[in-house]
């Protein structure tokens, strides 16, 4: 059966929750939940603030793009503080020195390939092909990652403690996802 | 199986060499790097490491041209390498295999899982065969 037959909204976003969970599960053993504001799939074309206003704080996204079993673009978003604390745990570098700006941009890069990864594992059963892209890295303290109007968005929102992470998956709007 | 032994991480990414570095430290194993396939083809013909763990997707030199160097080459086809990898899909995966890898893995990974698959391999190679893994998805 094509994927694109198969494909329900509540498939891929399930995969974007279920990636979320096992890449922060595995690689920084932190548990993190999908918070009731964001784990609801929306449906839509035009663009809406991806993150709850808190201009304040610095953050950092990582963006992958991926062809394949489907063809689209992963965006992470983290809190800078926070991607600085548990970059600096893998560094062990210590939480008192703040490590530089190439390591957390590795590490921010890294992480979203790797959610990319295996939402295109999970939504291809490991079968279908999943390709990626290298890894581009956003900093800024308002960003709004937009579609455009061929692309069909999906976000969730997780907290990891009191920090918040944004997930949004992009996804070319040629197949047929029944809502 | 695996203390003393000299393995050699690939990778463009600072995390996933650190990652790799911590799975081993507690085993005395020698962990060395590269951040592209190019330098880790010069690695690996200056320190002749016994396991390389090599990533697919990076600048410069990319996981699978490296790897095609490696098993042209007579003086080093022999030396294992495990393919790290984010990307998936069976016929991928099984043309890595068949281009003489002897295994890959999926990102994202436990250090168990390295250490695991290690000692398979050098479990395999004290015994005289040559460690291969079909695609698993």
């Amino acid at each position: 059966m094509p994927i694109s037959t198969s494909l329900t909204a509540d498939k891929v976003q399930e995969a974007l929750i279920g990636a979320v969970q096992e890449v922060f599960a595995t690689v920084l053993d932190r548990a993190v939940t999908a918070d009731s504001h964001g784990h609801v799939l929306v449906w839509q074309e035009t663009a809406v603030p991806s993150v709850p206003a808190e201009a304040d704080i610095a953050r950092i996204v990582g963006s992958v793009a991926f062809s394949g079993v489907l063809t689209g673009q992963l965006s992470l978003e983290f809190e800078l503080p926070f991607a600085n604390r548990w970059v600096s745990q893998i560094h062990a570098t210590g939480y008192e020195a703040e490590p530089s700006a190439v390591l957390v941009n590795d590490a921010v890069g890294e992480i979203a390939g790797m959610v990319a990864g295996r939402v295109g594992h999970l939504l291809g059963n490991g079968e279908l092909p999943c390709r990626l892209s290298l890894p581009a890295i956003i900093r800024g303290n308002t960003i709004r990652v937009e579609p455009v109007s061929s692309v069909r968005r999906f976000f969730s929102h997780f907290l990891c403690g009191e920090s918040r992470i944004v997930a949004e998956l992009f996804i070319q709007d040629k197949l047929d996802i029944t809502p | 199986m695996i203390e003393g032994r000299k393995i050699l991480t690939v990778d463009d990414s600072e995390m996933v060499r650190m990652m790799i570095i911590r799975a081993f430290m507690p085993l005395l194993v020698d962990v060395i790097e590269a951040d592209n396939g190019a330098e880790g083809l010069t690695q690996t013909q200056q320190e002749r490491p016994d396991l390389i763990f090599l990533d697919i997707t990076m600048p410069v030199m990319d996981g699978i041209e490296m790897l095609q160097r490696l098993k042209a080459d007579p003086v080093t086809q022999k030396i294992p390498v495990v393919m790290l990898t984010a990307e998936s899909g069976r016929a991928h995966m099984q043309q890595i295999i068949s281009m003489g890898a002897c295994a890959y893995l999926n990102k994202p990974f436990k250090g168990a899982d390295l250490l695991k698959l290690a000692s398979q391999i050098f479990e395999e190679q004290a015994s005289g065969r040559n460690f291969s893994t079909s695609p698993a998805v």
